[in-house]
């Protein structure tokens, strides 16, 4: 892959990007119903973090022992952070609702 | 000028030159084995300090409003009366200090008439405090992965030092500054934190509530800020170094369960560790910015009015992202040391580990089950009966891995051939204290049984039985084990042993006892419970037993200092490997060159080769990096 | 973060990258900044999840992303994604020796970033002078927490690109040696991640 294309590849996803920026703002103002946001804005994040790792952190071009390791050393924390997301939502999240 | 070469391990690894100056060598270093014994030496001051603090506590219990002795005599601040006779000039007089540890005289027309130097109240609470905080922060943690994480992970790999040497520099001085900050806390005025080393708010956030909660609290937050992102450098370097340092042959089914166990450790760092810096900076924002992550809506003291504050937040908040990184905290506090009782265990009862793989496999097991069962340290938080089910199941679960490890150990001791060397006595009595704390802890994670027995003496005495009596005794262990590699000599064996039969015998009497007084009721974190309740006052005994035997444990460790400081510098010179045991660090020199291996060993097989081929040539232990004696033969 | 950098062998030839980066300190560099960014996203997580469970059950009329200016953001936004453009560009040319280019996509990057800190500080000091403080509200704490440490992350960040920038006009990398150039751009990615999180859910929802 020669350098220049490997550019063109930095701006492409450079564009991509901005246009689902876009994209974000612009279902942020179509009512789906708060659930229903929250999933869209976050679905676009989650796809737009996607990208930037593969692409401009070079995950996608990682070989060897080393993408193996790099790979589950990325994943895990997001694993995690779903436990702990999901097992405070019981006790904080619909507790503090009950309150208000 | 340094000269650099690349290392002979053929991957382009540097090696650094031996430093001669002495800042260099001892101050700034960047060895892992001189940055291992810094870290061992500040947490051996801990120790001490956090000890005194214990011993303080259980006078009060014991003896309570008594005046401590030498100590209060020493540190009980001066009353109105003593600070006007000590500063005539109005002016310059300093104001009677409040919030103290120790109560002042008591004095009426000039005369003392009640003696200070008692713990005050508020001070009982700030004993508790910073006793929990440095034991666990300060000690155990820089003790089990600073010292002998540090010392040990390279040799055990065949490396030379650790992934970034720089970086572990950097990890001790980032400790160093935690440690600072956290004895400075003492000189506040309104004294240190106060509100257990879990530091609940909204007690630890707002000053309405303790007053030390926006000084002294908030530089206990910065404290262990500094000290959790040690942990996290730290985990990240040890990381990088078991995945890419790790000799020729030395494969992960040919580590020793002691690198396998800083490995989990280390994952427990970098990845629960942060969680925690997030409640810490979320917690200190509500201390000195006004912010309401914790702080309900309407919260008021005693007083009629409310506090000022736009309220929002929930004090369950905290204590999840506390304890999602503190129960990993606790695996931190017992992994390392169960590698520990593995290699001591194989080396002293001259026997392979009796199921290596299940070992790993267990350690993994509480790798992943340690980040889903931190509820249960909040069955009676007020959390939902669900969530209790669920951390009920999990924490019953993670007891799983820990049982397989003690059954291994117990396999590993039937048939072998067991040596009473003092290494040995500490690696056979961790077993038994270990399990003796894990029992108790499976009755804790029943949810109807923690009912009763949450926040009394019955979870004091669980962790203790783990921490002291599991990691610390391994820790005594591996100290006497490994003192020939930090130090080219030996501990007196003579004095290890005295050491070990004082600390087995006062441990036991200190904290056994304190099942029952949980049992009867006894609630932790209160320095006169017999004095407010009067249905305690027939444990009044026990507690009183108790402090008599705690004294007896703290001055029994005097000898285990004297023994090390002694033996230091005077203790009989050791040879390269005088226990005969299997791993890499027993083939180089005692104490340990500064290159580690004259060579990169190259591994030809696990470490646990001990009698396992006894037909042949006489010798009951292989070397990793020798052939086996059944391979030479062909 | 490779502590073979510290020994320059060559003294009297001032301005010149010394030695070569292996191929093996060059992977393990990279690691290392992997696991470092893998506590970046823990302690993010910590801050976004407790703002996810405050938020779930707090009242739509405290948890009003409209109060906040997204207009602002959402330049910031593209801000930050330029500057991972011009951040990766940087690497890219670095690696073919254009040291030229890399210096300009470098530079380029410390001015995204500190455009980001500008109308950061225009939406705080905006906010100030209402008297809207972290205290105001838990989502103003909310707020200010998040966006105020990532802000202290964009800023460590500019402060080692800055360095970097120095050390490449001075000729310290090259195509054998650029594995710091390589993390840091890791390091700058991964704030832009954050921000890509922290936009929408704060300022959108």
């Amino acid at each position: 892959m020669s350098a220049e294309n490997h550019d063109k590849i930095y701006f492409k996803v450079f564009y991509a990007l901005v246009g689902l920026t876009a994209l974000t703002v612009a279902v942020s103002h179509i009512n789906l119903g708060r659930p229903g946001n929250i999933g869209l804005a976050v679905l676009i994040a989650g796809f737009k973090v996607c990208v930037v790792g593969a692409f401009f952190m070079h995950l996608k071009d990682e070989r060897g022992e080393m993408r193996n390791w790099t790979y589950a050393f990325v994943f895990f924390p997001f694993v995690l952070f779903g436990i702990l997301v999901i097992l405070l939502i019981p006790d904080v999240g619909m507790r503090v609702m009950a309150q208000n | 000028m340094s000269q650099e070469h690349h290392d002979d391990d053929g991957r382009g690894g540097h090696i650094h030159q031996e430093p001669t100056s002495f800042f260099w060598k001892y101050v700034l270093s960047i060895d892992h084995k001189m940055i291992g014994k810094q870290y061992l030496f500040t947490a051996m001051f801990f120790l001490l300090f956090g000890g005194m603090m214990a011993l303080m506590m259980r006078w009060q219990i014991a003896y309570p409003s008594q005046p401590v002795p030498v100590l209060g005599a020493l540190l009980k601040p001066l009353a109105a009366e003593q600070l006007e006779a000590k500063y005539p000039d109005a002016k310059t007089r300093p104001k009677p200090a409040k919030n103290t540890i120790f109560t002042a005289d008591t004095l009426k027309d000039g005369k003392v008439v009640i003696q200070g130097g008692a713990i005050a109240p508020e001070g009982y609470t700030k004993l508790v405090t910073m006793h929990g905080s440095m034991m666990i922060f300060f000690v155990i943690i820089p003790i089990l992965v600073g010292a002998f994480g540090n010392f040990l992970i390279p040799l055990h790999i065949g490396a030379r030092d650790v992934a970034f040497p720089i970086l572990n520099a950097l990890s001790y001085w980032l400790f160093f500054i935690a440690s600072v900050l956290i004895l400075g806390a003492f000189f506040l005025e309104a004294g240190t934190a106060a509100a257990g080393w879990t530091s609940y708010p909204p007690l630890s956030a707002l000053s309405e509530m303790d007053p030390a909660s926006s000084s002294g609290g908030a530089i206990w937050v910065l404290s262990l800020f500094f000290i959790g992102f040690s942990s996290i450098v730290t985990g990240v370097n040890f990381l990088a170094t078991i995945v890419t340092m790790r000799a020729p042959g030395m494969t992960w089914t040919r580590l020793p369960l002691v690198t396998w166990s800083q490995f989990i450790t280390a994952v427990f760092q970098t990845l629960a560790t942060p969680v925690l810096a997030a409640a810490l900076m979320m917690l200190f924002m509500d201390q000195v910015a006004g912010t309401n992550f914790f702080i309900p809506a309407g919260i008021h003291t005693t007083a009629d009015e409310p506090l000022s504050r736009a309220g929002g937040g929930h004090p369950l908040l905290w204590q999840h992202v506390f304890w999602f990184y503190s129960h990993p905290a606790v695996y931190i506090l017992i992994l390392p040391g169960m590698g520990i009782a593995s290699d001591l265990l194989s080396t002293f009862a001259r026997k392979p580990i009796f199921g290596y793989k299940a070992m790993v496999a267990s350690m993994c097991g509480i790798m992943f089950l340690g980040f889903v069962v931190w509820g249960h340290h909040m069955f009676l938080s007020g959390i939902g009966a669900g969530m209790g089910k669920f951390f009920m199941t999990t924490t019953m679960l993670i007891a799983l891995p820990s049982a397989i490890k003690v059954f291994n150990w117990l396999a590993t001791m039937y048939g072998g051939s067991l040596s009473w060397r003092s290494p040995g006595l500490w690696a056979y009595s961790f077993i038994a204290m270990f399990t003796i704390g894990g029992l108790s802890g499976i009755f804790m994670a029943a949810t109807p049984v923690d009912i009763p027995m949450h926040d009394t003496y019955y979870i004091v005495a669980h962790f203790h039985y783990v921490v002291f009596g599991g990691t610390l005794m391994a820790v005594f262990g591996g100290l006497t084990f490994w003192f020939p590699k930090f130090f080219g000599r030996m501990m007196s064996e003579f004095w290890a042993k005295v050491h070990w039969a004082f600390t087995f015998v006062a441990f036991n009497l200190t904290f056994f006892p304190m099942h029952l007084l949980g049992e009867g009721g006894h609630m932790r974190r209160i320095g006169s419970a017999v004095e407010k309740y009067e249905f305690l006052q027939p444990l009044q005994g026990m507690n009183v037993f108790i402090t008599h035997a705690a004294i007896l444990l703290g001055f029994s460790q005097l000898i285990f200092l004297a023994n090390f400081f002694y033996s230091m510098f005077y203790g009989p010179k050791a040879e390269a490997n005088p226990w005969r045991s299997n791993t890499l660090e027993w083939t180089t020199a005692s104490p340990v060159p500064y290159h580690n291996y004259d060579r990169i060993p190259i591994v030809q097989h696990g470490p646990y080769e001990y009698n396992a081929a006894p037909e042949t040539t006489g010798s009951d232990w292989q070397p990793q990096d020798r052939q086996t004696n059944a391979a030479k033969k062909g | 973060m490779s502590d073979a950098s510290a020994h320059a062998a060559h003294a009297g030839e001032p301005g010149h990258a010394v030695h070569a980066v292996s191929e093996f300190e060059h992977a393990q560099s990279k690691l290392g900044m992997w696991l470092f960014l893998a506590s970046e996203v823990m302690f993010f997580s910590g801050l976004i999840g407790a703002y996810i469970v405050l938020r779930m059950g707090g009242t739509k009329e405290v948890f009003d992303g409209s109060v906040l200016n997204w207009k602002l953001a959402a330049v910031n936004t593209v801000a930050l994604l330029a500057s991972s453009l011009t951040m990766a560009l940087a690497i890219s040319a670095i690696r073919r020796d254009d040291i030229h280019r890399a210096a300009i996509n470098i530079f380029l990057t410390i001015s995204l970033g500190g455009v980001f800190l500008i109308i950061k500080a225009i939406e705080y000091s905006t906010k100030f002078l209402h008297h809207i403080t972290p205290g105001t509200n838990v989502f103003y704490s909310c707020y200010f927490t998040m966006t105020g440490f990532h802000g202290i992350h964009v800023l460590a960040g500019l402060i080692v690109l800055g360095v970097l920038l120095v050390r490449i006009l001075q000729g310290r990398y090259s195509s054998k040696n650029y594995t710091v150039i390589e993390n840091t751009g890791l390091y700058w990615h991964l704030v832009d991640v954050v921000w890509i999180f922290l936009f929408p859910i704060l300022y959108l929802l």
